[in-house]
């Protein structure tokens, strides 16, 4: 498969996966089911990638 | 307008990670570590903790939640004491409004029965590094003798244990614990941690090997990934596994990914003489064949803004920039990952403006790819239980 199909292959999953969330809830992780990760933590309305959870330090509060 | 004028107007931040170097020294010489200053026995004064205090509330680049992390060195060689005396000095920053976390990532060694008094006072969340039974631990964390560091760790987290102290833990996957996966995972539960954070041996600073680019290991590697989850799956998830959380949410969310390593002052990194760097903590202390250093001011006479006319910042920047930009152009997974992890491309690949790297291959791309299987069956049988009812 090129580059190009590839791209466009996962790009056509992910959104389908995300169409599906929306009514069928799949998410196992704690944080998303808390919505940690499905609000946006920032002023722009975006998520960062990469912050505690992704990087070397991995610090997550008790629930 | 200027391109220095421009740069110093425009809106960065805001901070969310500081890393303090309470001190570059480590007790242990782990085979896989990055750091490159870990015989310094240097200390951050309470002096140099203020002027860090002082720049970042003089700035604009404060304006929600601070974690600060004491690390890039073993923390815990520095007594409950030192923090004790540095940890209310934030008090400064919460009384502007901004909450602050303190954490710190040890290798479990020195912790004493202060320095369990200290979490508890400050709500300190730690994690451990520790990479599983002592057969794997020990082959890559080890003394500067050569001596395995597992029991030691073991005696401290016991110690954290009694004093009901929590912890989350980090361990890297080598080409050998991939290949025991039922270990690794009954180490963590049996361990008792509520998570736990898998980093993929890396070429990345003054570590330039790596026993991961073996042949196999992407076989090996997913093989773990199935494992794990299984286990996972089986434990109705009790004990979280960093990696699949991560995975899932960068799938399913639907905001906009931004990515903390390639924008500058997301992650703001001092070292114990108030050397800065931002973007990756990693650059803190190492250089490279094209960069002298990635130290980009000093806390006591730099304003934060300033950096922003570096011309090591803006050199810098702009490599990171472009390596996001061909990213973009070419990797079927930035939607889900904004651009890499610009030291590990410039360890594997010698360049910012560059692409691929061992981290995206593994961590991003055969993990994303790993749990899209896994939603989409999840999809799938939730449809089915629908259509049944």
């Amino acid at each position: 498969m090129s580059a190009v199909a590839k791209k466009a292959n996962f790009e056509t999953r992910l959104t389908a996966i995300r169409e599906a969330d929306t009514n069928l809830k799949l998410a196992s992780s704690n944080a998303y089911k808390n919505g940690q990760i499905s609000a946006s933590d920032d002023e722009t309305g975006s998520n960062w990638d990469n912050f505690d959870r992704f990087f070397k330090f991995y610090n997550i509060s008790p629930e | 307008m200027a391109d220095t004028e421009h740069a110093l107007t425009q809106r960065v931040g805001p901070v969310k990670l500081l890393i303090l170097q309470g001190t570059p020294f480590c007790n242990i010489d782990c085979a896989y570590c990055y750091l490159p200053h870990r015989n310094q026995r240097g200390r951050m004064s309470v002096e140099t903790v203020n002027a860090v205090i002082d720049n970042l509330l003089s700035s604009d680049m404060l304006r929600g939640p601070l974690l600060v992390n004491w690390h890039a060195g073993e923390p815990l060689v520095l007594p409950a004491s030192y923090y004790a005396e540095r940890m209310p000095l934030f008090d400064r920053v919460v009384a502007a409004g901004i909450p602050v976390t303190h954490s710190l990532q040890t290798n479990a060694m020195l912790v004493s029965e202060e320095h369990c008094d200290l979490f508890l006072r400050y709500d300190v969340k730690v994690g451990v590094s520790i990479d599983g039974p002592a057969h794997i631990h020990d082959r890559k964390r080890q003394t500067r003798n050569g001596q395995g560091t597992h029991a030691a760790a073991m005696a401290g987290i016991a110690r954290m244990q009694n004093r009901g102290v929590s912890f989350n833990a980090i361990c890297v996957l080598s080409d050998l614990s991939v290949r025991h996966p039922d270990e690794v995972y009954s180490f963590f539960k049996d361990l008792g941690v509520r998570a736990v954070g898998f980093n993929i041996e890396e070429i990345e600073g003054v570590n330039k090997t790596s026993s991961i680019t073996t042949d196999g290991f992407d076989d090996r590697f997913l093989g773990f990934l199935e494992r794990v989850w299984q286990r996972a799956e089986a434990d109705h998830h009790v004990m979280r596994i960093r990696e699949l959380d991560d995975a899932e949410g960068r799938l399913l969310d639907k905001h906009p990914r931004r990515n903390s390593q390639t924008e500058p002052f997301i992650n703001l990194s001092v070292a114990y003489d108030g050397d800065f760097s931002t973007f990756c903590p990693e650059l803190l202390g190492n250089s490279s064949e094209t960069h002298a250093d990635f130290v980009f001011g000093n806390v006591h006479t730099t304003p934060l803004r300033d950096t922003l006319r570096h011309p090591n910042f803006v050199a810098i920047k702009s490599e990171i920039d472009a390596g996001v930009e061909a990213c973009r152009d070419t990797c079927a997974y930035f939607a889900v990952c904004a651009g890499g992890n610009p030291s590990n491309k410039l360890a594997e690949n010698g360049a910012f403006d560059s692409t691929e790297t061992l981290n995206c291959h593994n961590r991003v791309k055969l993990t994303a790819d790993f749990m899209m299987d896994k939603l989409e069956a999840r999809a799938d049988s939730k449809r089915r239980a629908a259509a049944v009812e």
